[in-house]
């Protein structure tokens, strides 16, 4: 958490940035490379480039956009029409510029969420910051994950691993009203689609990537909620101890 | 262990594996990874091939080079069939492409853990069983072995007969060495005559001796192979190749332990235990009258069946093991047996047996130029025997079976709503309706 004002930022081999918070208004996610190069993927940021990118689709290879393994997932709903995935709209546009980095370097991510007052910074790795691209191509532009995007309420993607588990439990279990049965339903179909269209937005990315980052990125997506139900009751269980104890 | 760099994928894999009460320790970079595992015992290793400090195929190298029987298996977002080729003819167990689902990573992880068991002879036979059931150059923990071993554990401390079977390659010469070299007479020695290896008008000689003068070309007195295993054991190979008139002379040394040279009048008596084997059915022999039956059942006091090696195939990787460690040290090499190579072999029949794999692993050492036998090292029939092995079926049956499962996928998706599925498949309600009738899964 950081007050507002003036901050400084250490970076990698003592090398320091100076960033004004003023630069953090918009909610989103704010990415700091070691060059000092600042993307900003703010949620508006996103919907202008991609409406911006999407009207000249022609820059699309045409080799890529004929490949089977670009178009529409087994499971879209979309299916049969013409088009390109709606999962690629937040991808594309800073494809270019992301598929310089590797999986594994390292980048300062700022996280803005709903509560202006709150900053999130952390030192990551490219995978984990591009995790919020990735839970927004997945489940907000998807045409068949999207109705999973109320179960990432509340989830920050500089979160850790297990807090990040244990608000979706948290979310899926408060959407379910409790209802065990259907939430291990809802958990399953959610696993086995989130499966589906990762794997087909994988090699989609496959065909244009150069390097990793964005693939493992969507990889690191899926797996999270592969584990999904592996520990939910003893979870739920620590949450609502939590909370009773207040 | 776990080298991977991206913590979602690390944390989460961890607790998988966590959850079914394995023992993992997670490292981010490769060389962290390659030096724990110079200081620990790990059974599996499962690494990214994308790291910050070195290449997954480094990785692979390093802990081939550190300890050949860990398997690895290889994982990335970003693969290649190269990528795949390569990892396997380094060696690795498997190459896997994120994102996969935790169920097949576990399966992954199950069976590489249980091919490191067989290796190790883990709960069985080899380095790890009691003194006991320890037999050096006897290799292979299934129950049918295990039968061999506990046969042969009893019978070296008897002075029986002993009447070992089986095909050609199986070990029968080895159990008999294993035999003498447990019972008390280990000290004392072992002769072993191959039976079919004599003209008929020599082996009489060789097994009896002779005097001089006996026949034409006996120069000087010469003593039998009976006389020299005195107090020790004789071991008769291919016995069932013995003709009608050995088979009466070596009747009457197993009955009163006395015998003749050729040619001599002394009667010379002699203890020495006799160990038979062959690879002919000899009780069909004794029937169609080319083998004496009482001799039969002299020999037969104590049969040990040594077991096909296709009738126990678990210990294959045993024998690979064994027979890698043994001709890398013979030709100076560091060899490693790639996976594919592994389940190739796995597959394949031995009609030669233990022999035969000898013969190939020793064959593959000599010739290896990169240090991983990979599946095209193998003999061509080897490597053709496992693709021919897959059933045959036609294009029609293999067509209907993937429609099948996908369309029970897309019901399982759409909670069985039939319209639901019939739009996702592209096709009309009435299609889909057909179809499963079809199936018969209406």
């Amino acid at each position: 958490m950081i007050a507002k004002g003036s901050f400084l930022f250490t970076m990698k081999e003592n090398k320091a940035l100076h960033l004004q918070l003023g630069n953090f208004e918009e909610k989103g996610l704010y990415l700091i490379f070691e060059d000092s190069t600042l993307l900003s993927l703010t949620e508006s940021e996103i919907a202008h480039i991609s409406k911006k990118f999407w009207q000249d689709t022609a820059r699309l290879p045409v080799d890529v956009r004929d490949a089977a393994d670009f178009g529409l997932c087994p499971i879209c709903p979309e299916r049969g029409k013409k088009g390109i995935c709606f999962a690629l709209h937040p991808v594309l546009p800073f494809l270019e510029f992301i598929d310089r980095y590797a999986s594994y370097d390292k980048v300062t991510a700022v996280y803005k969420g709903d509560d202006s007052e709150l900053l999130n910074v952390s030192d990551t790795t490219m995978t984990s910051a591009l995790q919020y691209i990735s839970i927004l191509s997945l489940m907000y532009y998807c045409r068949t994950g999207r109705k999973y995007w109320r179960y990432y309420f509340g989830v920050n993607p500089l979160m850790g691993v297990k807090e990040t588990r244990n608000r979706l439990y948290l979310n899926i279990y408060w959407l379910h009203k409790g209802n065990l049965e259907e939430i291990h339903q809802a958990i399953s179909k959610f696993k086995n689609e989130i499966r589906i269209i990762s794997q087909s937005q994988v090699k989609r990315l496959s065909l244009m990537c150069n390097n990793d980052a964005f693939t493992n990125a969507f990889a690191a997506t899926h797996i999270a909620t592969e584990i999904l139900s592996l520990d939910m009751e003893d979870a739920l269980k620590t949450s609502f101890n939590t909370f009773d104890a207040l | 262990m776990i080298i991977e760099d991206d913590r979602i994928m690390r944390v989460t894999l961890e607790d998988s594996l966590k959850a079914q009460g394995y023992d993992v320790h997670v490292y981010e970079k490769g060389m962290d990874g390659v030096n724990a595992l110079k200081e620990g015992q790990f059974s599996l290793v499962i690494t990214d091939v994308r790291l910050p400090d070195i290449n997954g195929l480094d990785v692979l190298q390093r802990i081939k080079g550190e300890n050949a029987k860990v398997p690895v298996i290889m994982m990335t977002a970003f693969g290649t069939i190269k990528d795949a080729v390569d990892a396997i003819k380094i060696g690795a167990f498997d190459y896997i492409t994120k994102p996969f689902s935790l169920e097949e990573f576990n399966l992954i992880v199950q069976r590489a853990l249980e091919v490191r068991k067989l290796r190790d002879g883990d709960g069985a036979l080899g380095r790890k069983l009691p003194e006991c059931y320890t037999f050096p150059n006897i290799i292979g923990k299934s129950a049918e072995m295990r039968k061999v071993y506990d046969l042969i554990e009893k019978v070296s401390k008897t002075n029986s007969t002993i009447l070992i079977l089986g095909e050609s390659g199986t070990g029968k010469e080895m159990a008999a060495s294993t035999i003498h070299h447990h019972s008390q007479r280990k000290g004392k020695p072992l002769i072993i005559v191959n039976c079919a290896a004599f003209p008929e008008n020599l082996i009489e000689s060789e097994l009896f001796g002779h005097e001089k003068g006996a026949f034409t070309g006996a120069a000087q007195r010469k003593p039998g192979r009976f006389e020299r295993a005195d107090k020790g054991t004789i071991f008769l190979d291919e016995i069932g190749d013995l003709s009608p008139s050995v088979q009466n002379r070596l009747l009457r040394v197993l009955q009163d332990g006395i015998f003749e040279r050729i040619g001599g009048t002394d009667t010379l008596k002699v203890d020495v235990r006799v160990i038979a084997a062959t690879n002919r059915n000899l009780q069909e022999d004794v029937k169609t009258g080319r083998f004496r039956e009482d001799l039969f059942y002299r020999l037969n006091v104590i049969p040990i069946l040594m077991p096909p090696l296709r009738e126990h195939r678990e210990d294959i990787p045993l024998l690979l093991d064994h027979f890698l460690e043994c001709y890398n040290s013979s030709f100076d090499k560091r060899t490693v047996l790639s996976s594919d190579a592994t389940y190739a072999l796995m597959e394949y029949d031995f009609p030669g047996n233990v022999r035969e794999l000898e013969n190939i692993m020793e064959r593959c050492v000599a010739l290896s130029s990169d240090n991983t036998i990979t599946k095209e090292s193998l003999p061509l029939h080897i490597a053709k025997n496992q693709e021919d092995s897959s059933p045959v079926v036609t294009l029609s049956e293999v067509t209907s079976e993937a429609e099948k499962e996908h369309i029970v996928k897309i019901l399982n998706s759409t909670r069985g709503n039939k319209t639901r599925a019939a739009e996702i498949l592209g096709i009309s309600r009435k299609t889909l309706w057909e179809k499963l009738k079809s199936y018969n899964m209406e």
